[in-house]
């Protein structure tokens, strides 16, 4: 397997740590939580953070925890789609830089799409604290599960598995894949 | 850090940005722009450049090498639409025109699966004129 050291991926796609920290503060803002501090990229474990308050509310804290998981992947999706055409789909042996340029952001920010496993220690806290039983608890607990599972499955490479597909989803959609 | 610690400090004030992200932000949003205004062509490209794939899959060759020819207008680098070309050129059965499909594969270099493409449509005669690349 091919192992690169988790800090030099982090410095090679570190468009993709400032998006990710940048969507988690957007949605405290957002949601109105008080935001104490914010790295947006350092060379070191973890590479970013956020550190807010308590979060009220069901919905707030879904938004905050899974807030990067929908924006860089959003990004990602948007970013690379232009560029794909000329990169990948027509093969062309020239093509502008900034389609490079694009590749590189979007691609980046995509790997960097899965919230950590403490945002979702943070979202099953809160499902917890807020009594919710039933569906609600047992869907954030899958969803946390499945997303502790792809934070896992990194070493593997799923992360950027993952932005390739992120990458793929629009022309696929307009039924050119 | 706990909830104690956090009220000795101050919260930022929301939705205030460091201006060297804000300018990252920027520069997404430039770029984003740009690669907008580009994408209109490059996706009328593609869904040819699909059709011709659709056509060649039909043994439509005149439409495949039409379509082909529509994307090699606008992308004349297009390794694909080359070889995509070459090979409706040399499936469609008129000898000459063999001679623009061997011109389409000059400078270009094939992967395995690609030569495997060309050669099932490529006259054997042509193939001696391509050689194994060494790294």
């Amino acid at each position: 397997m091919f192992l690169i050291p988790g800090w030099l991926i982090s410095i090679l796609t570190f468009p993709g740590v400032i998006a990710h920290e940048f969507a988690h503060r957007f949605f405290a803002d957002w949601a109105k939580v008080p935001v104490y501090q914010v790295c947006y990229f350092r060379v070191g474990n973890p590479a970013g953070y956020v550190i807010h308050g308590p979060v009220k509310g069901l919905k707030n804290s879904f938004l905050i925890s899974v807030g990067p998981l929908i924006i860089n992947t959003v990004l990602c999706a948007l970013l690379t789609f232009s560029a794909i055409f000329p990169m990948f789909i027509l093969e062309a042996a020239e093509y502008n830089w900034i389609f490079i340029l694009l590749a590189w952001i979007g691609f980046s920010i995509g790997m960097h799409a899965f919230p950590s496993n403490e945002d979702m220690e943070n979202l099953l806290a809160e499902v917890k604290g807020a009594k919710q039983s039933g569906p609600l608890l047992w869907s954030a607990k899958l969803f946390a599960g499945i997303l502790r599972l792809a934070n896992a499955l990194r070493v593997f490479w799923f992360d950027a598995i993952y932005a390739v597909l992120a990458s793929l989803a629009l022309p696929w959609m307009f039924g050119l894949l | 850090m706990d909830e104690e610690n956090l009220q000795n400090i101050p919260a930022l004030p929301p939705h205030k940005y460091p201006l060297w992200v804000k300018l990252f932000a920027g520069v997404i949003v430039v770029a984003t722009l740009y690669s907008l205004v580009l994408l209109p062509e490059y996706l009328v490209t593609a869904k040819k450049m699909h059709a011709a794939k659709e056509a060649y899959a039909m043994r439509d060759y005149s439409e495949a090498i039409s379509l082909y020819s529509y994307v090699l207008e606008t992308v004349p680098s297009s390794k694909a639409a080359r070889i995509g070309a070459a090979e409706a050129i040399f499936a469609n059965g008129d000898v000459s025109d063999d001679e623009i499909g061997l011109g389409l594969l000059s400078d270009i270099t094939l992967g395995e699966s690609e030569w495997s493409r060309i050669t099932q449509v490529m006259p054997a005669e042509y193939q001696q004129y391509f050689g194994d690349v060494k790294y």
